[in-house]
């Protein structure tokens, strides 16, 4: 263990190693840090010499490591093809040293312990070099630590500069990094850098759910041009998974008032697996408001830019403040019920509710009455008004679509309040019925869900869920869930 | 420890996700068995209302509500938001009846936490204040347009200036505001006027009298 430790320190002295791309750390992790080493161009004439020893030895006999290492640094430069010869130390058995402890603090996510530990374990054994793998996935580990906190603290060109003096940072295994320094070359306006970004992660990682969620990502930047160009290469590069990803591309497009021309399944399947994109139809406007909740439409708005229109178009973009200060002042159903959607997915759900009532007392027309009688519904509901609801319910004629968003939001609500009363088997097993709904997840029901497995003691899914929800979106939440987890996981009991 | 600080969150979780959860179902229509056992808020009539507020903010109540969530009795007044922002205006009291209730005591973490889940952003500033039931904890959040909004903690335990109903052990009483043009002053001001008159007493195991 000395000898290579002898060898590692001369070796080291080499000089610093290339820092590559953002771009070209990506596909091979393993590989990025280890850059061939130069001699420096050094001469043959210095090289035929035989260095002088003495010292070295002596040094290593009197055990002055400090001396050692300026010894052997010294030979390095003067002497650059040479290494140190495996005689040197004289055969003596390399001192064992355990460092699993270090391992179980890394594993704990105490970095800082990690380190401390390391140091004092250097200190107690003089030319102990640490193993490399541990000192690579701790400065991997500290590195995206910088960078999570840079990233949460909207600290953008610091999170582009960890990014790019850590090689190994930004690979398929670490995809949040990727995501976050696409954030912040995004928030930088680099959109073009943060847009080749994205797009290496959806031709190069291979995982669905991260290839999805890096679509959602990058929609909130990109025009439609780049955006249609990320999901024609995620189609071909996600066989079997095309309806997914288009309807991932149906709904980012209806977010931003559009909607998308029929793609033919036949071509894409075709073209699976092919390096070349699959040439998707261009979008065109909508012309029905998109609803909450996914069931209801508000009405077609008259011809013209009417406020109902440029509301809906607002809720659309998910603008839903801008939708309300269109409608501040609006009187016509259509418009106020535009308006009353705007407040329910802002999270105001009694006001939308008294609007919703006022607007089925307002209109003869039945499409808007039958649509704000479901947001009355939805609305009575989000606020787990569970009893009115009920009553309301009794009168309207809900469409399939419509039944199912109000059975999943039951199912949510009877979720959180059995979470609420510690009943976490019941909680586990009605997030699972609403999934079953084939309703979009939840984020906040999953957390619950997470727990719930942990309060059951089904550790290895609830550390999974957490380790899911953490890469589509890392948080505090999402790490300490992981954290515990994983601790109860290696707890003895 | 680490555990400790995960229950600690989630309390608070709990507490927020929790902030509209409510009464008993009456009536199972349509999906009856989604219906069953489940807690929710009610109606309730401005007389049964335990607060009391300036004319102006009582114009403004859009709806008042009332459930029981076990040893714990909350009442919510849903206040009109006039402006653009996520997140409903609104006072919430709970009273609790049950002597080893000792969740939400709020420290100066967990109030920072619940308050980046109240607020809509912004800067925000932190501030203390009184009223004649004692301290109130506030947070005000700025430079969010011309709106500023305010999410504010008061714990009521009994003193002397404060006589809890027969029964209960501790309550709060929680306040999330957003307006236009409003100062910190006046924010402050909707929750340092409240009048705080809970009608009722609990009688035997926990449950309360008037019940709702």
């Amino acid at each position: 263990m000395l000898r290579i430790a002898l060898m590692t320190l001369a070796l080291g002295a080499a000089g610093a190693l290339a820092v590559p791309g953002v771009l070209a750390q990506l596909p091979d992790p393993q590989s990025s840090g280890q850059a061939p080493l130069d001699d420096g161009g050094a001469g043959d004439a210095a090289a035929a010499l035989e260095p002088d020893l003495t010292a070295l030895r002596y040094y290593i006999e009197i055990g002055d490591w400090s001396r050692v290492e300026a010894e052997l640094r010294r030979l390095r430069e003067e002497y650059p093809t040479w290494s140190p010869p495996p005689d040197l130390l004289g055969g003596e058995a390399a001192p064992q040293v355990n460092v699993q402890e270090v391992w179980d603090l890394f594993g704990a996510g105490d970095y800082a312990g990690a380190r401390a530990r390391l140091a004092e374990i250097e200190e107690a054994n003089p030319g102990f070099s640490p193993p490399e793998d541990l000192l690579r996935e701790l400065n991997l580990a500290e590195s995206r630590q910088r960078l999570v906190n840079a990233s949460d603290l909207e600290q953008w060109q610091r999170v582009l500069d960890i990014a790019t003096e850590t090689p190994g940072l930004l690979t398929c295994a670490r995809v949040d990094n990727v995501w976050r320094t696409a954030d912040a070359y995004a928030e930088l306006g680099q959109i073009d850098s943060a847009f080749m970004l994205w797009r290496t992660v959806v031709e190069t990682c291979t995982n669905i759910e991260e290839r999805i969620a890096t679509l959602q990502k990058a929609n909130a930047y990109v025009d439609v041009e780049q955006l249609d160009t990320l999901i024609s290469l995620a189609l071909t590069r996600s066989p079997g998974a095309e309806d997914r990803i288009l309807q991932v591309r149906d709904d980012l497009l209806a977010g931003r008032g559009l909607e998308a021309e029929p793609v033919d399944m036949a071509e894409v399947q075709g073209e699976s697996g092919d390096a070349s994109a699959v040439t998707l139809p261009p979008p065109r406007p909508i012309t029905q408001p998109a609803s909450a909740g996914g069931g209801g439409g508000a009405p077609a708005a008259p011809a013209g830019p009417s406020m109902a229109e440029r509301a809906a178009q607002a809720q659309a973009r998910a603008d839903y403040g801008e939708c309300l200060q269109i409608t501040q002042s609006a009187q016509e159903p259509g418009a106020r019920l535009v308006r009353a959607w705007c407040l329910f997915e802002l999270d105001r759900p009694t006001e939308a509710n008294l609007l919703f009532q006022q607007v089925i007392a307002a209109t003869s027309d039945p499409g808007i009455r039958e649509t704000a009688q479901f947001g009355e519904v939805l609305s009575l509901l989000r606020s787990n008004r569970l009893s009115e609801a009920g009553v309301v319910m009794r009168g309207v004629s809900l469409t399939p679509t419509q039944q199912r968003d109000i059975d999943a939001e039951i199912l949510a609500q009877r979720a959180t309040s059995a979470y609420a009363g510690g009943d976490f088997r019941e909680t586990i097993r009605l997030v699972q019925a609403r999934r079953e709904l084939g309703v979009p997840d939840r984020r906040d029901l999953n957390i619950i869900m997470a727990w719930s497995l942990y309060e059951t003691n089904q550790l290895a899914e609830a550390e999974e869920l957490f380790r899911q929800l953490d890469q589509v979106f890392s948080t505090a939440e999402s790490r300490e869930g992981i954290n515990v987890v994983r601790n109860a996981r290696r707890a003895p009991f | 420890m680490m555990r400790l600080l995960a229950r600690t969150r989630r309390a608070l979780l709990l507490a927020l996700l929790t902030l509209g959860l409510a009464a008993c179902i009456g009536s199972e229509p349509q999906a009856p068995q989604l219906y069953t056992a489940v807690q929710g808020w009610r109606p309730i009539s401005e007389n049964e209302t335990w607060l009391l507020l300036e004319p102006s903010s009582e114009a403004a109540v859009i709806a008042r509500l009332a459930k029981q969530e076990g040893p714990r009795l909350h009442q919510r007044l849903v206040l009109a938001n006039d402006t653009a922002l996520s997140g409903e205006n609104y006072f919430e009291v709970m009273l609790s009846g049950d002597p080893g209730d000792s969740t939400e005591r709020y420290t100066d973490t967990n109030f920072l936490s619940t308050v980046a889940d109240a607020l809509p952003g912004g800067t925000v500033v932190n501030g203390q204040s009184n009223n004649r039931y004692g301290t109130i904890i506030y947070a005000i959040a700025e430079g969010l347009g011309d709106a500023r909004c305010i999410y504010a903690i008061q714990r009521l335990v009994e003193t002397q200036a404060l006589q809890l109903p027969s029964g209960v052990t501790f309550g709060t009483i929680e306040h999330r505001f957003c307006g236009i043009g409003e100062s910190r002053e006046q924010l402050v001001a909707r929750i340092e006027r409240i009048n705080f008159n809970p009608l009722l007493t609990i009688v035997s195991g926990g449950s309360f009298s008037p019940a709702f």
